[in-house]
């Protein structure tokens, strides 16, 4: 029993690694048949002490070769019939619309600002949409060219801000000032190519309170871009005139490091912005001495085509399953 | 509004640069369209003048010209039909590039047209970019034009043109004053005010006096008019050409081309008629702003017809209407080229009725746009001695009258009071009242008092959009620089919001549709008289637009489920489509249009309907276990239609429908064989709140479950669980369909009954308790024990 003329000595059962070999060798040594089972028949012609002793230490060999040979690691894949490598069987999938998946992701921004949502009929008045709003019976937005109405005095709300008036009124009346509210939802106007839809999506943040400022909007919109777009993001508050603002402005966006072709490499308009004019805030029995409120208004369809960079805002409407459902296609 | 930078340095003194400035106009009042480098767009163009004329000898309609440019002869070949000896003109050489408004670039080469070459193009205005001339026509320079100058030197167009996005509420800045004043402002430079004529309406009695009255405030708040001589060779010159080019405007005249002039320059509009076909000989005319009392006909200048209405403003001299107030002037006295004697008349319009008739013909001119705006009452005598300057100074005409103007409308300006507290409340952040006065009196603002804490203000009369406080503090914040107020967080409003339970819900059922397979959908509401009825819709229950794009489009779907099929239909590259959509609806109801909120889901496929309804229920179901609804829907069987309730409360929440083979024809859905819509009213579901659920410990006891398979003809699954609910064993504790196959065209249904109760139960009482029920389903009529 000399390691040195055994073929297989203990390093070379050490470093075994294929589970086929180990098993094979495992058989030869301590199977039935096995190199073992012959050694313990001759154990017999030995004389009876040598006998017991040769016996204490062909165990003790036995026990060091089981445990080096019985801790062989299972390898599956070659008695196993499994591919991991395939992918699964197609299950049909839904998804959110770009158009729903933008306003919950900013109405969450605004959530966490303390916003509450309120979504207002589309139904509105002439004086909701209009006159509340100080735009004129002369207006050009006025006239049948951009409003869907149903009869003289009700329309399609061509705006959520529409909902403004009604809501500061009410908040007035239940004497729930401050408030602050975001305001997503549908609107419509008479207009239809590339770029403007009849039914389209608008989002209004509106803050009433005793120590909104114009600086406070500033604020809040930037966070908002950064939010939406990045860190990288610059935003630039311009001059810009609305009936229902005063002061008024339009908020611009564009990225620092914008990715080739993208929109936002210069300029690019998100929204209308402004301090609420007084009439309005008047209007709902507020006083502008007292309060003071600042409102936001933006397009979704417009973040939403930058985004996913779509160029025909007519796709946005269509139930094509070859544009709905794009998201669930991943290419390397 | 094209600002032409060269032009406005006039009125201000400033050596910025156009962009500079351009970045400052957008950073304190208009945005910036576009900048137009005529320099750069007229590059290589230059004054020619045209030596020698021959008809080419292979070309009927073609000249080749000798053009020199001083110290040079190009042969030129042209197609323009007024070439002649002697005449300067516009002459690309080879490597200018030509920008004309409509078409595409051109590129001059030398080349060879017909044998000839040709070094060059002889061009008319159009190509360079200019409002078009006379068809046909190549554009003769006045004779002072000098050969070899670059074209844009000779017009004057030295700098950049900045077309501006001017808001409505500044009618003020569509001249060039108006601009220069806000540069003036951010530049603290001085306004330079445009030079006027002194005249002295005490002098010698000047003959052609045309005397203006104005009927009505909602016509006119002031008026003038002044007569001229025209001087024999009147030219308009070579800047002014420039300049009207450079705003897209015509040469006509040299009298018309004065009024435009001036129009752009202050912002007035004015309009020449020929004084001898004003007057008819007359020594006393009179023109009067009117609102017209009836529908009339009226030929304009461009020698239109246009339809005038009852309320529309015009200038009438007698019974005759002269002119379409602010819009378009008569074609019976008009100007030609052989005028001797006009009438300039300057009106400040009341702006809503040019407003109206402009866009109600359809008529927008450069002096329609100011006046359908409002213009500055205060501008009208101005504009006339600032033309009556011009037609002097560039030896147009002379004046041969006194001005004869209307007294102006009582206009009270406010007094404005702005505070140092005011501007912290409104703009956050302090500005002192110094600063605050000067950026004021820079626009033009009158202050009145000042203390160190406020100051009174008064407006000045072109910026009628400032009357009150709020308007004051833009003025202060934009010139101020809204970049420079600072961003300041969110301030606390020291209370909780209160969420919106429907949009966090129909949130939840959205995600759980979504799981479920379903994409959603956002449809356009729009749909036709046709379509309803092919959907049974009443066309009584939909609303209708007043004014829809088309027939096609006339009314707002009452049911979501229809502007799914439309749109399915539509998509005929699938035949598969599983869809939702959250919208409101719009139904006519009790004659008043109402709108609800739903949620609508088609099924389109080539599967069975029996698994159509088994996707959508169990998608619905998923989605309203999402939302933690607590709702066990009921779908009644009306063979093709089906009304959804809850079976709680028994509240009816929607419909679905089922299509047959001839609707989905009838719908050109040639693809797929089953098609499935259901529509829920939202308003009514969320009503039902959400339920907290309170979880019970899990029972130590065993329970047994026993299965029934059951054939049903003529039965429904409704019916079994009307029987099962009052005929339930005590045992019973719940139930469920098990599985459900169609096996020789009856449905077969197997039901997993679980017994238990608070103790083990032995097997003969759970096989008593589940025969009784077996017993009780066998008397369902069509119920067959399998």
């Amino acid at each position: 029993m000399s390691n040195a003329n055994h073929p297989l000595s203990l390093e070379v059962l050490t470093r075994l690694k294929s589970g086929e070999a180990r098993s094979r060798i495992r058989e030869s040594i301590l199977g039935k048949n096995g190199r073992f089972k012959v050694l313990l028949r001759e154990l017999g012609t030995l004389p009876g002490a040598d006998r017991q002793a040769a016996n204490t230490k062909l165990q003790s060999l036995r026990t060091h070769l089981e445990h080096l040979l019985e801790d062989v690691p299972s390898n599956t894949t070659s008695t196993v019939d499994l591919d991991w490598s395939l992918p699964p069987t197609p299950q049909r999938t839904g998804s959110l619309h770009p158009i729903t998946a933008m306003i919950e992701e900013m109405v969450g921004i605004f959530s966490e600002l303390s916003f509450e949502v309120v979504e207002g009929n589309e139904l509105v008045s002439v004086a909701e949409n209009f006159d509340n709003l100080n735009i004129k019976p002369h207006h050009p937005a006025r006239d049948g060219h951009d409003t869907f109405y149903i009869t003289e005095e009700i329309l399609l709300r061509t705006q959520t801000t529409a909902v403004q008036v009604c809501e500061l009124k009410k908040r007035h009346q239940s004497q729930d000032l401050p408030f602050r509210v975001v305001v997503p939802g549908r609107t419509y106007r008479r207009e239809a190519d590339a770029t403007h839809s009849p039914m389209f999506h608008q989002l209004d943040a509106v803050v009433v309170d005793q120590n909104a400022t114009f600086a406070e909007l500033k604020g809040v919109m930037q966070y908002f871009a950064q939010r939406l777009f990045g860190d990288e993001v610059e935003t630039r508050f311009r001059p810009h005139h609305f009936p229902f603002t005063e002061p008024s402005a339009e908020l611009d966006v564009r990225l620092k490091n914008a990715p080739a072709g993208s929109r936002l490499a210069d300029w690019l308009e998100l929204g209308g912005c402004g301090m609420i004019h007084p009439d309005v805030l008047r209007r709902a029995g507020i006083s502008p001495r007292t309060y003071r409120g600042w409102a936001f208004g933006m397009s979704i369809e417009r973040p939403v085509m930058i985004r996913h960079r779509i160029t025909d805002l007519r796709q946005l409407f269509s139930a094509e399953n070859q544009f709905l459902q794009q998201s669930h296609i991943i290419l390397p | 509004m094209k600002l032409n930078i060269a032009w406005a340095r006039e009125l201000v003194a400033t050596r910025a640069s156009a962009e500079y400035l351009a970045d400052r106009l957008i950073h304190t009042s208009s945005e910036l369209e576009d900048t137009i480098l005529w320099p750069k767009l007229l590059e290589s163009v230059v004054v020619g003048e045209v030596t020698t004329v021959t008809r080419h000898e292979n070309a009927q309609r073609l000249n080749v010209l000798t053009v020199s440019t001083g110290n040079k002869n190009h042969t030129i070949v042209c197609g323009g039909t007024n070439v002649a000896t002697g005449i300067k003109v516009a002459l690309a050489l080879p490597g200018a590039e030509l920008h004309p408004q409509s078409g595409n670039c051109i590129q001059i080469k030398a080349t060879t047209i017909r044998g000839t070459e040709s070094a060059g193009m002889v061009c008319a205005q159009e190509e360079l970019g200019f409002p078009p001339g006379a068809a046909g026509e190549i554009w003769i320079l006045p004779p002072t034009a000098t050969p070899g100058m670059p074209l844009h030197q000779y017009l004057g167009l030295t700098d950049a043109v900045l077309d501006l996005e001017i808001t409505p509420n500044r009618p003020d800045l569509l001249s060039h004053l108006g601009l220069a004043r806000e540069i003036a402002a951010f530049e603290r430079k001085p306004l330079r005010e445009p030079t006027v004529l002194s005249i002295d309406s005490s002098s010698k009695r000047l003959p052609h006096l045309v005397e203006m009255v104005v009927q009505g405030k909602e016509t006119a708040h002031k008026a003038a008019s002044l007569s001229f001589t025209v001087l024999p060779n009147a030219k308009t010159p070579a800047v002014a050409i420039g300049r009207l080019y450079a705003a897209g405007i015509k040469t006509v005249h040299p009298v018309v081309d004065a009024t435009n002039y001036v129009m752009l320059e202050l912002g007035q509009p004015l309009h020449a008629y020929d004084h001898q076909l004003l007057s008819r000989g007359s020594e006393h005319t009179t023109l009067t702003v009117t609102s017209l009392s009836k529908a009339t006909e009226f030929t304009g200048l461009d020698g239109k017809v246009y339809q005038l209405e009852s309320g529309d403003t015009v200038v009438m001299e007698g019974d005759r209407i002269v002119a379409l107030g602010g819009i378009l002037g008569g074609a019976e006295t008009a100007i030609h080229k052989d005028t001797t004697e006009v009438t300039i008349e300057s009106v400040c319009f009341a702006a809503p009725a040019i407003r109206r008739a402009s866009r109600r013909l359809g008529l927008r001119s450069e002096a329609s746009l100011r006046s359908e705006k409002g213009t500055d009452q205060e501008l009208v005598v101005t504009a006339l001695k600032r033309i009556a300057e011009l037609l002097v100074l560039w030896k147009i005409a002379e004046p041969s009258s006194k001005i004869s103007d209307t007294k102006a409308a009582r206009h009270e300006r406010a007094h404005i009071s702005v505070s140092v507290q005011d501007i912290t409340q409104q703009l956050g952040m302090n500005l002192s009242i110094p600063d605050a006065k000067h950026i004021l009196q820079s626009l033009g603002f009158r202050t009145v008092s000042t203390t160190k804490s406020s100051l009174v203000c008064i407006p000045p009369s072109w910026r009628a959009d400032v009357v009150q406080l709020e308007d004051c503090i833009e003025e202060i914040g934009r010139m101020w620089g809204y970049d420079r107020i600072p961003a300041s967080p969110m301030t606390s409003s020291g209370r909780a919001p209160i969420p919106n339970n429907t949009w966090i819900l129909t949130a939840k059922l959205r995600a759980g549709l979504v799981a479920s397979g379903y994409s959603e959908v956002q449809l356009q509401p729009f749909v036709s008289e046709e379509a309803l009825n092919r959907f049974s819709i009443p066309v009584s229950t939909a609303v209708r637009l007043n004014n829809p794009f088309s027939a096609n489009a006339a009314y707002l779907s009452p049911t979501g489920m229809l502007t799914h099929l439309i749109s399915v239909a539509a998509d005929q590259a699938s035949d598969t489509h599983f869809h939702f959509e959250t919208a409101h609806r719009f139904v006519t109801k009790d004659g008043k249009p109402s709108e609800r909120n739903t949620l609508s889901i088609i099924a389109h496929s080539d599967e069975l309907p029996v698994t159509l309804h088994n996707d959508v229920s169990a998608a619905i179901a998923l989605a309203l276990q999402s939302a933690a609804i607590p709702t066990k829907l009921s779908w009644s069987n009306n063979g093709r239609t089906s009304s959804i309730s809850d079976s709680i409360s028994g509240l009816t929440l929607g419909e679905a429908r089922l299509l047959s083979s001839t609707e989905l024809q009838q719908w050109k859905i040639r693809r797929g064989k089953s098609v499935l819509c259901v529509e829920i009213d939202l308003d009514t579901l969320l009503s039902l709140g959400t339920q907290n659920h309170i979880y019970e410990p899990a029972t130590t006891f065993p329970q047994v479950s026993r299965d029934i398979s059951l054939a049903l003809q003529g039965c429904s699954w409704s019916d079994l669980e009307t029987i099962i609910h009052k005929k339930r064993p005590v045992l019973l504790q719940n139930y469920t369909l098990h599985s459900k196959a169609v096996l020789d065209k009856t449905l077969v249904v197997t039901i997993r009954c679980i017994y238990g109760t608070d103790r083990t139960l032995t097997d003969t009482e759970v096989t008593t308790a589940h025969d009784a029920l077996i017993a009780q389903l066998q008397k369902v009529s069509g119920v067959t024990i399998r």
